[in-house]
């Protein structure tokens, strides 16, 4: 009988703390956006970081900037 | 060898960290974590949310390109604000000559791929800490990239 009401309770536990990570993780990061926001009319880049082949483009561009 | 550096008590996510694997974080979740406007973003954060128990671990090759792709004080200032939420350790490495060498190694190997030096520096120390596991968006780590040994690079999350 014990053994069943800690493992009822140990699973309301691991609710609460899921639930919580996952409020905590969405306000944090949403504190942080607005803590330090874009200026406004800050143009979005002009190539895709999560291509390989231009996130590699775009650093050569930038280190030939600063040659 | 290598090792992480010890951070102060964490501020944020930490109150749920765990002892576990380590998560070394690569280039691309972060810069979508730091953007809002990335089209990665919301992707990232949800991803977070499952790793948010995990240890996260930063090295300076990937360090340097996440500034060179968040090159606006807004964002820089974010990255930063978000790697003391998630209470990132850096690597720091006492061998460095032996793990450069290690790396130059792995890209001759892999040279027809055109690999870049933080892809050969997170496949090299994978290899040495079976603990680290890799957060990429970057695709070649599930299908090319290799351990030294060979053996597949742990992910952090499934594909």
């Amino acid at each position: 009988m014990s053994d069943l009401v800690r493992d009822a309770i140990d699973r309301q536990y691991d609710l609460l703390v899921e639930s919580s990570k996952d409020r905590n993780v969405e306000e944090i990061m949403n504190e942080i956006y607005h803590e330090y926001p874009d200026p406004p009319r800050m143009p979005l880049r002009d190539y895709d970081v999560h291509n390989r082949n231009q996130a590699r483009t775009a650093i050569l561009r930038k280190l030939r900037k600063k040659r | 060898m290598f090792t992480i550096a010890i951070r102060r008590e964490p501020p944020f996510f930490a109150s749920f960290a765990r002892n576990g694997n380590m998560i070394l974080l690569d280039t691309t979740p972060l810069v979508a974590l730091c953007d809002p406007r990335d089209y990665l973003n919301k992707t990232a954060i949800r991803h977070l949310k499952t790793l948010a128990r995990s240890r996260f671990a930063i090295c300076e090759p990937v360090l340097t390109e996440v500034c060179f792709h968040l090159s606006a004080p807004s964002q820089r200032s974010r990255l930063h604000r978000i790697l003391e939420a998630l209470n990132v350790s850096p690597v720091s490495v006492d061998d460095a000559c032996s793990l450069w060498k290690e790396v130059f190694d792995w890209l001759n190997k892999y040279r027809d791929h055109q690999p870049d030096w933080t892809d050969g520096y997170l496949a090299v120390l994978c290899g040495r800490d079976r603990e680290f596991k890799v957060w990429t968006y970057d695709n070649e780590f599930r299908t090319l990239w290799r351990k030294p040994n060979g053996a597949a690079i742990p992910m952090a999350l499934r594909s």
